[in-house]
């Protein structure tokens, strides 16, 4: 797959499967903003890209404030241009029952598992709008919205909430003929490396130009 | 892995691979680097199928089959093995559209669609994965529609056959899953072959119906065999090694619209 001619921007970068999007679109090419609430993590990802032979800059993010969007979507297009490929890295799993988890924690999980999500869609299409190109965002999520489990109502809540949430702007897209298309990753945490970078790739390039609101679930079968 | 080659020593068939959907899949899945089987039931299309991938670079085969005859299945299934050695994935593609409302729907169009679209895939299952077990395991994709997710009018036949499917992939993701075989159904939107819906509709209706189909789907535009292919592909290779028992909707947004 070629995505050479393609600007990546990837979030939460920090995290395995935030860090194995970046990695498997710069090697097929694309320039990659990598991004994580740590800079050094993401500086550690762009570096490992460069040292690969990619293109990749890196920025510390605040996914859950939209300042922190502005800046790093204005750093991401002076470095390459504007992204035609956004992802939204994982989730933050949090299992606590309901009856032991505060409304403080459910709503700094939601924070970064929602708001995150949401404001990475809100910040993708403007760009992706303002550049004219169309493009592709993925949200990496979990099984959470098909697999409910005793402790998991905070990640049933941001699992659930992306997905729908995703189609939502599918559609809003649609309507405007931006040729933005908007796809759902979900995996566990056992999904291994090359079957995320797999189902990203399929999302990322033109083999789904077809494919908007739809979804690719990494389970090996557990949600059945 | 080169994203080109990702089905290199692979024995793929494909039924009802000599034209439209099934065609594109044939192609794609040589052209990164499996050995092909399409079947189907008009010999000279088998034929420029096997020419077209050769010349294209790539292997390809024909086996004149009926997807709803069960001997037809044992007899190919043994032909492959024999031929092939193994059998790494099957896509059950084969399949046929007739619309009605339910009042001018005969039950014999509902039984055919039921045979055409439904059995055909129950029997590629059936036998198709004693031959993908034996071989260590493999991929099964079953090709369903939007019509098997989103219920519209005049589809109690079709709707109601590839809606079935879903729940027969999902039965046999979970009964495979021991012998390794992963089984997944796609949802295709409308795939624009030209010739077929010109057949269906005339070629003024044609025009109208793809208009039509466009205005309700947000990405405003129809998909190609190409667009499924990629999927199929992927599903097939060992990339999607953790996809089973899953839909994978490629339809332009249209289900949900």
């Amino acid at each position: 797959m070629n995505l050479s001619d393609q600007v990546a921007f990837v979030t939460r970068v920090g995290t395995d499967a935030g860090r194995t999007a970046a990695l498997c679109l710069a090697r097929e090419g694309a320039a990659v903003f990598v991004t994580d609430a740590s800079p050094d993590k993401a500086a550690a990802v762009a570096a490992e890209i460069v040292r690969r032979n990619g293109k990749a800059a890196s920025s510390g993010h605040d996914i859950t404030d939209e300042a922190s969007w502005d800046t790093v979507i204005t750093a991401a297009k002076t470095a390459f241009g504007p992204p035609t490929i956004l992802v939204n890295g994982p989730p933050d799993t949090l299992m606590r029952p309901i009856a032991a988890l505060s409304l403080d924690e459910f709503r700094r999980a939601e924070a970064i598992n929602i708001t995150g999500p949401w404001l990475g869609l809100r910040h993708g299409i403007l760009a992706m709008r303002e550049a004219g190109k169309g493009g592709s965002i993925i949200t990496l999520s979990t099984l959470a919205a098909k697999l409910p489990g005793k402790g998991s109502a905070v990640n049933t809540a941001a699992a659930g909430g992306v997905r729908i949430m995703g189609r939502a702007a599918a559609l809003e897209c649609g309507a405007q003929s931006d040729g933005i298309r908007i796809n759902l990753i979900e995996m566990t945490d056992a999904t291994p490396d090359e079957d995320l970078a797999g189902a990203v790739l399929y999302f990322a390039g033109p083999d789904s130009r077809f494919a908007t609101g739809s979804e690719i679930t990494l389970g090996a079968g557990v949600v059945l | 892995m080169s994203e080109s080659k990702r089905l290199s020593g692979k024995v793929v068939v494909i039924t009802g691979g000599t034209s439209n959907i099934g065609k594109g899949c044939a192609m794609r899945a040589a052209a990164e680097g499996a050995t092909v089987v399409v079947t189907g039931r008009d010999p000279a299309r088998g034929a420029e199928t096997e020419r077209e991938i050769a010349e294209a670079g790539g292997q390809a085969q024909y086996r004149p089959m009926d997807v709803m005859v069960e001997a037809d299945w044992t007899r190919t299934i043994d032909e492959i093995l024999s031929r092939h050695g193994r059998i790494d994935a099957l896509v059950n593609n084969a399949g046929d559209c007739i619309l009605k409302p339910i009042e001018t729907l005969s039950l014999d169009t509902l039984w055919y669609m039921l045979q055409i679209n439904l059995e055909a895939a129950f029997m590629g299952i059936k036998h198709g994965m004693p031959a993908i077990g034996k071989s260590g395991g493999g991929a099964i994709v079953n090709i369903s529609s939007v019509a098997g997710i989103k219920a519209g009018p005049n589809s109690t036949g079709y709707g109601t056959s590839k809606a079935g499917m879903t729940n027969l992939t999902k039965t046999a993701a979970i009964e495979g899953a021991s012998d390794k075989i992963r089984v997944n159904a796609v949802h295709p939107g409308l795939i624009w072959s030209g010739h077929s819906q010109v057949k269906a509709f005339g070629e003024e209706g044609a025009k109208k119906f793809r208009a039509m189909i466009e205005g309700k789907t947000p990405l405003h535009m129809v998909g190609a065999a190409s667009d499924i292919a990629g999927i199929v592909a992927y599903l097939v290779s060992d990339q999607a090694k953790s996809v089973t028992g899953t839909e994978i909707v490629v339809d332009g947004g249209y289900a949900m619209a």
